[in-house]
């Protein structure tokens, strides 16, 4: 039993080195087999057969190679190293890896900035703040009933005169946001002369505060809109025109003024006569280029037919256009011969239930019509603009005595005449507002720089019909402005003018009944009387105009 | 008399295509300005002889000698350069 037990032992020992060394070892043993016998009495094992000795095992001789087993251990233990040692430069690896994405992500998060740091550091590339301030000194030495000379500005009429005045006619604070690429929004308040004052307020039983509205310069919106330029970049020629939507520049009065160049000084025509620079509404506009040269320029709106400081009231609206073009093509903006149509037509700004009175009827919702044809040159130191203007219901009472107008209430005393201009009023408003009426002007404008100096030499001369229809009409009139510009630096220039309006018809009566055929019934029945020196009196004032900006 | 012909004629075809290729240096010379600031404008050429701001679009026409040459910028609402040729 013990013998057996032992005999096993060894089997299992020599099994299992045989499992240790691997599928070598047959291939070897095929070659050279050591054979061991046991004596089974004794126990012991030979490796020579002998007397009483039976067969053990066949073992392969070089299994019991210990250098070849060495060399094998060796080998393995090795390959286990060259694996661990791998893996050890894996992990290296991967840990500079994840230092240097720790590296990264600590810079990227010390870079991230909020919002408002990025808004504040380009702040100054979305946003910028301009002005423009005009002002005068104006000394009549003939005063009289006329249109307003510049925006908001009035003085006394007839036997007035050296009236002066200190002025400042504008003072845009012009803000314009440029939030994302394309769009611009723009915001211009402006002073304007509030004229009529309120009544005053009573407080309690015996206290009054009295009205402070009448004279003072308050602020109104001027511009206020939204533009987008790059809805036409597709079309080349159209590249740049722009969208604007709000309160925006006419399609006509603004464009005329860069024209002219002389705003600070004087009013362009249309609007010396009635139209407002700006209007609510949409409108699309821009230059149409080919080959870097510009060939037209358009701008085409629908808008309220109120203007920019009244309410609208209609259930219509109002359409202007204005196409400009340059049949040598312009280098720049107003570039050498240019040729212009202005046209605009709307209604009067009254609700639709309105129901019209005696004398005028539905004159005050008549259709408004304005165009002007216009020729013009520009060279870099020389302008010059000829102008035709044809209107309906574009020149009313209100329009012509804008800056000074006859009072309709006051009676006064010359040579010991009373005297009143009620009749005078009366014939103008039959004249001008009986919705049938047609205006025709004719206008020259132009400019000249001395060279080499910082003068430039200026002039405007109008004709003006306001009622074509009017037989040998007293309120037709001439206006002209002669000035010299001085160019002090890029922001400042100043102007010393001489601005006139000549009602040029020879003094004449008009009869009330030739007023009545207007509008019947303005003047009351009989009205067999006449209407005395029924041609306003000339004004002639002298000027120094300022303008800043930047 | 038909050599004089041939001759005005190539001549005034030469000096059209002359004048064509000033032209076109020109504004390309003058180009160079537009996106820049018109204070940049302001440091090199100094003060215009005329400056009249455009109420439309809220920027300038700037009227300029410098150096014996002639330039006319227009400028945007936001005071960059938008348009630059020299005139003469």
């Amino acid at each position: 039993m013990k013998v057996r037990k032992f005999r096993l032992a060894i089997a299992a020992a020599l099994g299992a080195t045989l499992l240790a060394l691997g599928p070598t070892a047959p291939a070897r043993a095929q070659s050279a087999m050591l054979k061991l016998y046991v004596d089974p009495a004794t126990g012991q094992v030979f490796t020579k057969p002998g007397k009483g000795r039976t067969l053990l095992t066949e073992v392969p001789a070089a299994a019991l190679d210990t250098s070849a087993i060495e060399q094998r251990v060796e080998q393995k233990t090795q390959a286990q190293l060259d694996a661990n040692k791998q893996q050890v430069s894996q992990l290296v690896q991967q840990n500079a890896q994840l230092e240097l994405s720790n590296a990264n992500l600590e810079r990227q998060m010390a870079e991230i900035k909020p919002a408002w740091r990025s808004y504040i550091d380009n702040f100054q590339d979305k946003f910028r703040v301009g002005t423009l301030v005009y002002g005068d000194y104006r000394m009549y030495t003939h005063t009289g009933f006329q249109p307003q000379e510049l925006t908001q500005i009035n003085n006394p009429g007839p036997q007035n005169n050296i009236f002066n005045s200190f002025d400042i006619t504008r003072t845009y604070l012009n803000f314009y946001f440029f939030p994302t690429d394309g769009w611009t929004a723009r915001i211009t308040p402006n002073i304007y002369r509030t004229i009529g004052g309120g009544t005053a307020d009573t407080v309690g039983n015996g206290t009054s505060y009295s009205s402070n509205l009448d004279g003072n310069l308050g602020f109104r919106l001027k511009y206020g809109y939204l533009e987008y330029n790059k809805l036409f970049n597709g079309i080349e020629p159209l590249k740049g025109d722009a969208v604007q939507m709000g309160q925006i520049p006419n399609a006509f009065v603004s464009w005329e003024e860069d024209l002219y160049g002389f705003r600070y000084v004087n009013l362009t025509p249309w609007n010396y006569y009635s139209l407002s620079s700006s209007q609510v509404g949409l409108a699309v506009n821009g230059p149409i280029k080919f080959n870097e040269l510009q060939y037209a320029d358009y701008n085409i709106g629908v808008y309220d037919n109120a203007s920019f400081h009244a309410q609208e009231q209609t259930n219509t609206k109002q359409v202007m256009s204005r196409i400009s073009a340059y049949p040598f093509g312009a280098k720049w903006r107003f570039d050498g011969l240019g040729v212009t149509w202005f046209f605009d037509y709307g209604y009067g700004n009254v609700a639709p239930d309105t129901v019209g009175v005696k004398p005028f009827y539905q004159a005050p919702e008549a259709h408004i019509m304005r165009q002007s044809i216009l020729a013009h040159y520009t060279a870099e130191n020389w302008g010059i603009i000829g102008e035709f203007d044809y209107g309906h219901n574009a020149f009313s009472s209100g329009n012509l005595f804008s800056g000074s107008g006859p009072s309709t209430t006051t009676t006064f005393t010359i040579d010991k005449t009373a005297f009143s201009y009620a009749n005078f009023n009366t014939m103008t408003t039959a004249f001008l507002n009986n919705g049938r009426t047609v205006q025709q002007g004719f206008d020259l404008m132009g400019h000249y720089h001395i060279p080499k100096t910082p003068f430039t030499a200026f002039g405007l001369w109008s004709l003006w019909h306001p009622n074509t229809n009017v037989q040998s009409d007293p309120l037709d009139f001439q206006r002209w402005v002669v000035g010299v510009q001085y160019q002090v630096n890029e922001y400042l220039r100043f102007a010393i003018d001489n601005q006139n309006i000549n009602y040029y018809r020879g003094q004449t009566n008009v009869s009330q009944q030739y007023a009545n055929s207007f509008a019947p019934g303005v003047f009351k029945k009989p009205a067999s009387g006449t209407i005395l020196d029924a041609v306003p009196v000339d004004t002639h004032s002298f000027w120094i105009n300022m303008e800043f900006s930047y | 008399m038909k050599r004089l012909i041939t001759t005005g004629a190539l001549a005034i075809g030469l000096m059209v295509i002359a004048a064509g290729c000033t032209a076109q240096e020109s504004r390309k010379a003058a180009s160079e300005w537009i996106g820049k600031d018109r204070t940049q404008l302001a440091t090199q050429m100094g003060q215009p002889k005329e400056a009249v701001p455009m109420t439309d679009t809220g920027g300038e026409m700037l009227f300029y000698s410098y150096e014996g040459h002639h330039y006319v910028f227009e400028t945007g609402p936001d005071g960059l350069i938008t348009s630059a040729v020299q005139t003469r």
